[in-house]
């Protein structure tokens, strides 16, 4: 009985040290960006509550917040779902379709993903500088789409190999196509992975700073990371209460887009991963 | 309705570890038109592969199908009909339901693959549900659904279209035993009332034995024999089939376990100049008082099982069982006699274990 009750008690106090753990840094962020003193902690100077950072920030076009907000969006939501979709037909065709070098295909796509970013962004630059493309979404979205690839196939695979290929023949039984079987069947069952694997390339896509800082220039196809991270004081000093309220900003689509399809997100990954 | 006959068909398979696989060896059958037709064999004889190639989803290495007249698949000629254009309907041991789709989806699915009509559709799907009396579930999904009926709409997609042949794969295998057998007679009787050419893979004699019309038995890729319940059972060609047909299964007793009714035996042997051994059902075995029995043996123990008894009986240190129908007077441990109808016993060639016949 008493071990019982310690054991709750370890359990609760550990559920709540690894929630604050993870939760602190957004609050802290938070707060910041609703003071007009950041460093009043240093100081010891009490907090001055304001919103002005933040209608500071979206008044004044040359923060050029919205456009980072935009080029970030159009860049990881384009790149996760060509990802998704390249993933998905190629895990169907990897789990269904008996040709020679299938089960290569995973491994090899595995192990390239392993090199360190940082080895190829010198040639990476050198192409897109030729293909004029530097400064562009090109630049961004289809070394997103080659980054997303690798993780978006496994997730996929795992998703549908778990699906029973009865489903498969009983649909070209039933005289549909290949195709009609991948639109019909395969793909609506596996919407749930189909899902969290265009969920988790979106969010990565949505985060990644060395491509961008490296392959873009100014406002026209910079990204939110990078954005907020070369934000420049008026007077040298650096604004921590424009980052942050950037930050909150920048992470509020993501939210929304998590806190919506939450349920299926947690499926998803579970249904992929756990169960596989 | 038609009729199907496969010639010599042959796959093999090639695996990492085990190198090629010869999972058919060569399969000979014709199945009439409108006959239930089963193919019974133990795991990994080859059955389901069978049953595959004739559906369209896998090729053969070899061989021809044909659908009365027409070719429909030939590995010499390069002749491959797909499922479609065979129009064959397939039941599945997973049922393999599409479960983002309601049971009015399901079943008229093969039907909108075709695109036939809107209220043609709903006319065919209306009777198929008639016929399996799901229509009061047409509108749920599949995760609702008992296993039961999980099965009637599997087969419901798959005679809504009325197909040339209708395959089935151990589709009654996930039910419990009681609905296993309500839905044996159903499906027979809606195999009759549709005059469907049906062919019927399964690992479970009885359920074999009272489906089917014709029977051909498998192991390891081969047809070991082909004939209606009746030959089957009474007339086994070879031991495998023997031993695999019947529960229990048939008693088999070497020539030193049976002494003294050898007359019949020995003539045999003497006349084909072959070792024999002989292979007896426990329903012929016949428990008697030890001094009448042909042999003589120990009673170990008693297995009732409803209307009938098993008893495990040792012979000269050889388990025999027997299968009676009235309860029996002696008790476990006794010494007791057996004997039996030498015409019953079944004679195979040792060597070959092919069935002997006078």
């Amino acid at each position: 009985m008493r071990e019982q009750k310690t054991i709750t008690i370890f359990k609760f106090f550990g559920a709540v040290f690894l929630l604050l753990f993870c939760i602190l840094p957004f609050v802290w962020m938070i707060v910041i960006s609703l003071t007009k003193n950041p460093d009043f902690f240093a100081s010891g100077q009490s907090a001055s509550f304001t919103i002005s950072n933040y209608t500071d920030l979206l008044s004044n076009g040359s923060t050029h917040l919205i456009d980072y907000l935009r080029n970030s969006l159009i860049v990881s939501i384009v790149s996760a779902i060509c990802a998704t979709l390249f993933a998905s037909f190629s895990a169907y065709a990897i789990t269904r379709l008996n040709f020679p070098g299938r089960i290569l295909i995973p491994l090899v796509l595995l192990a390239f993903s392993m090199f360190p970013q940082i080895s190829i962004i010198g040639y990476l630059f050198k192409l897109m500088t030729r293909l004029g493309w530097i400064n562009t979404y090109y630049a961004l979205i289809f070394p997103y789409i080659t980054l997303g690839l690798p993780l978006a196939l496994w997730i996929m695979l795992s998703y549908l190999s778990r699906l029973s290929s009865e489903l498969d023949k009983a649909a070209l039984v039933d005289g549909a196509t290949r195709l009609q079987v991948l639109l019909k069947i395969i793909f609506p069952i596996a919407l749930p992975g189909i899902f969290s694997t265009f969920m988790l390339i979106l969010i990565y896509s949505f985060n990644e700073f060395l491509f961008a800082l490296m392959l873009t220039i100014d406002y026209k196809a910079r990204t939110i990371p990078v954005g907020i991270a070369l934000f420049e004081g008026l007077h040298g000093q650096i604004p921590w209460g424009y980052i942050m309220a950037s930050a909150v900003i920048a992470v509020v689509p993501l939210i929304i887009l998590i806190a919506f399809f939450q349920r299926y997100i947690i499926q998803g990954l579970t249904e992929g991963a756990v169960k596989g | 309705m038609k009729s199907v006959s496969l010639k010599n068909i042959r796959k093999k398979f090639y695996t990492i570890r085990r190198g090629t696989v010869e999972a058919l060896k060569g399969i000979d059958l014709e199945i009439e038109a409108g006959k239930f037709f089963v193919l019974l064999g133990p795991s990994g004889c080859g059955k389901s592969t069978l049953l595959n190639i004739i559906a369209g989803i896998e090729r053969p290495t070899e061989g021809e199908i044909h659908f009365e007249e027409q070719i429909v698949v030939s590995a010499e000629r390069k002749v491959f009909l797909s499922p479609r254009e065979r129009d064959v309907a397939m039941v599945f041991q997973s049922y393999a339901l599409y479960p983002h789709m309601s049971v009015r989806e399901n079943i008229s699915f093969p039907l909108k693959i075709a695109k036939m009509d809107k209220a043609e559709i709903s006319r065919k799907v209306e009777k198929a549900a008639g016929i399996l009396e799901i229509n009061e579930i047409l509108e749920a999904k599949p995760g609702e659904l008992s296993g039961g009926q999980r099965q009637r709409v599997a087969l419901g997609r798959a005679i809504v279209r009325e197909p040339n042949v209708l395959l089935l794969d151990e589709p009654l295998s996930n039910l419990d035993a009681m609905l296993r057998i309500t839905m044996r007679s159903e499906l027979k009787e809606i195999q009759r009332e549709l005059n469907l050419t049906t062919i019927y893979v399964t690992h479970d004699q009885t359920e074999a034995m009272s489906l089917g019309d014709q029977i051909a038995v498998l192991r390891e890729g081969e047809v070991q024999q082909t004939g209606t319940p009746y030959e089957i059972y009474n007339e086994p060609e070879n031991l495998f089939v023997a031993r695999f047909i019947g529960t229990p299964p048939m008693n088999i007793l070497d020539m030193d376990t049976i002494n003294k009714s050898r007359r019949k035996i020995e003539r045999i042997e003497k006349n084909k100049n072959l070792n024999l051994i002989a292979g007896l059902r426990p329903e012929d075995v016949n428990v008697v008082p030890e001094d009448e029995g042909l042999l003589k043996g120990n009673l170990k123990m008693i297995g009732p099982i409803g209307s009938e008894s098993l008893l495990y009986l040792s012979v000269n240190g050889k388990e025999i069982m027997a299968k009676i129908h009235e309860r029996t007077s002696f008790n476990e441990g006794d010494s007791i006699g057996i004997s039996f109808d030498e015409n019953k016993l079944l004679l195979f060639d040792k060597e070959k274990e092919k069935r002997i016949e006078e």
